[in-house]
């Protein structure tokens, strides 16, 4: 099967300091939830903007769905991955909020009489649809950052990156904007590719699997549930446990089966003297 | 230096443009202590906060910051004395990095209100040592550095002005946890150094534990002004009714005493849970072994010497 994205020996290095990325390997497989976590300065956003582009690599090769990562190819693969930035501030230029979410379409040459449904349909999947009047800066920042969402969402790609998008939200739109992740994967299934960047241990723990960066380096790349166990590793990283992991090592305890904390709740009622 | 908030109403626009925003708020932010203010999103926190140091003057009421006094009615000019002494850190500080140095930077606020530039340099580095940059860092560009690096320099730059009260505004957002942790420590140190904080934050872990006070806002009204322990033995079903998460400590010790446990004061950390916990249950002997080839970490099971708290 083909992946996703196919990173080869990638090397890179800003200017003026030593490689960030050496020989670094990563493939995501077609229709796949990819945590990867890191702390800041790990490595993890640059990884974003290496695959779409926005920085060159000095040696290796990226390849989006069987297409080479090239000058050439660039376009065509933009078209294909979607990304969300973590200041939605960069993000706009409509003069409102409908008109941002166009401005992507227009882009990309859709029919204008198909645009105002599509609008409405991303709009709505971010919980949105009441602002599309509203001008962009009138919003507050969680509110912003639903927005630039739409602004994805409307162009239907195939692999959607988050980049620490859920930062800002708060934790009514947090969830909003995750249940409307989790919504969209079950629609699409394996058609629509999920890389969500984060160091939100709650949030890597709704993936398929996790890959954890330090320094330009693969250090874990594993299933939640195995990853979480590793907790003294993850802190030396500069990351964090869910709290039903910490709390279980509060309690003297390790137990992979309760990860969440309605698990370990569930559990610990039965034990109750 | 006391902030009192009186009567205030603040819409953005005018006529049919008018947006309502803070209607009728009364509100004191005590000296001295970290006061958390939260709400759901557009609920009106980042407008309430711009009133502390008039960047945002009260469409109706006023505003005693200190010995000043904010109407509708204050002219521009004699806004710059509060700015000095209330300091804002705003969203995505970094964002508003410019010069081409983080020393320069960081003396811009100190020289801005008028300092020798020597005295500006002796600020600037003391506030950078505060958020654990050292020398090295003095002659590089601000934007060749980490995202946690950048926030460092934009907080340094307010720290630099030594203002009274410090306002920050989701100061701990995008922070990887280690940053986060380091970041609760420096507020923590500035209150001990006799600084007022006010803070915005979405995260009810940082609120639970930092702040003395939480102030917590509705459709631009005050919904609750209390200690933060008081807050938080509300029942469940108030934060629900405010669109506000439950800290994860608090939420779980809610979980449980729904469940039968019985808990006699409001657990901050895990720890602290883990102990109440502890006393209420009978382990399995062997109880690692027995749960799902479960392992059992190198901690001891807590004991606990608190009196005052048992199920029997």
């Amino acid at each position: 099967m083909t992946d996703a994205i196919t990173i080869k020996k990638l090397t890179y290095a800003y200017p003026d300091q030593e490689a960030l990325f050496k020989d670094f390997n990563l493939s995501v497989a077609v229709g796949e939830w990819l945590a990867i976590v890191g702390h800041n300065g790990s490595g993890k956003s640059t990884l974003a903007k290496l695959i779409l582009g926005l920085l060159d690599f000095d040696e290796g090769q990226v390849t989006v769905f069987g297409q080479v990562l090239s000058e050439q190819s660039l376009s065509a693969i933009r078209r294909q991955v979607g990304m969300v930035f973590q200041n939605p501030d960069n993000q706009f230029v409509g003069a409102t909020v409908a008109d941002d979410v166009a401005f992507g379409l227009e882009n990309h040459q859709l029919p204008s009489i198909e645009m105002p449904a599509k609008i409405e349909r991303a709009l709505k999947q971010v919980g949105m649809a009441d602002f599309a009047d509203r001008e962009p800066h009138t919003l507050s920042g969680g509110q912003k950052q639903r927005v630039a969402m739409a602004s994805v969402l409307a162009l239907e790609p195939k692999v959607i990156i988050l980049d620490e998008a859920t930062a800002m939200l708060d934790p009514e739109g947090k969830q909003a904007l995750l249940q409307n992740l989790k919504e969209l994967k079950a629609r699409y299934q394996d058609e629509l590719t999920l890389i969500m960047i984060t160091h939100d241990m709650e949030e890597a723990a709704m993936a398929d699997r996790v890959a954890v960066i330090d320094d330009g380096r693969l250090v874990f790349d594993e299933k939640p549930e195995t990853l979480f166990l590793k907790g003294d590793r993850l802190r030396a990283l500069g990351l964090a446990q869910p709290f039903a992991m910490d709390l279980q090592k509060s309690l003297g305890i390790m137990n992979p089966s309760y990860l969440t904390t309605q698990e370990l709740a569930t559990w610990l009622s039965t034990l109750k003297a | 230096m006391v902030i009192n908030i009186e009567g205030v109403d603040f819409a953005y626009g005018t006529g049919k443009q008018e947006v309502p925003v803070l209607k009728d708020i009364q509100l004191t932010i005590p000296e001295n202590q970290i006061t958390a203010i939260i709400g759901q999103t557009g609920s009106g926190k980042s407008t309430l906060v711009q009133q502390l140091n008039a960047l945002l003057k009260p469409t109706a009421g006023q505003v005693q910051i200190g010995q000043h006094l904010v109407t509708s009615q204050t002219k521009e000019k004699q806004l710059t004395a509060i700015r000095a002494e209330v300091g804002m850190v705003f969203q995505f500080p970094e964002a508003q990095l410019f010069a081409p140095t983080v020393i320069e930077d960081v003396m811009y606020g100190p020289l801005n209100f008028g300092a020798e530039p020597k005295d500006a340099r002796a600020a600037a580095e003391k506030a950078l040592t505060q958020v654990g940059l050292d020398a090295t860092f003095y002659d590089q560009s601000p934007f060749n550095l980490s995202g946690g690096q950048m926030r460092r320099v934009a907080l340094a730059g307010v720290l630099a002005m030594d203002p009274q009260t410090m306002v920050f505004d989701e100061p701990a957002a995008g922070l990887d946890p280690a940053g986060q942790e380091e970041l609760l420590q420096l507020l923590k140190d500035l209150r001990a150094a006799g600084k007022t904080i006010v803070l915005i934050s979405h995260q009810m872990e940082q609120v639970l534990a930092l702040a003395d006070r939480v102030v917590v806002m509705n459709d631009g009204q005050v919904a609750a002004d209390e200690t933060v322990t008081a807050l938080f033995e509300r029942p469940q079903s108030w934060f629900e009714a405010q669109h506000l998460d439950l800290p994860e400590t608090v939420a779980f010790q809610k979980q449980l005493a729904a469940a039968g446990f019985i808990f006699d004061h409001l657990a901050k950390t895990a720890d602290d849970l883990a102990e109440q916990i502890n006393d209420q249950i009978d382990w399995p002997k062997g109880n690692a072994e027995q749960k799902n080839g479960a392992l059992t970490s190198q901690s001891a099971q807590p004991t606990s010497d608190k009196g005052g708290f048992r199920h029997e």
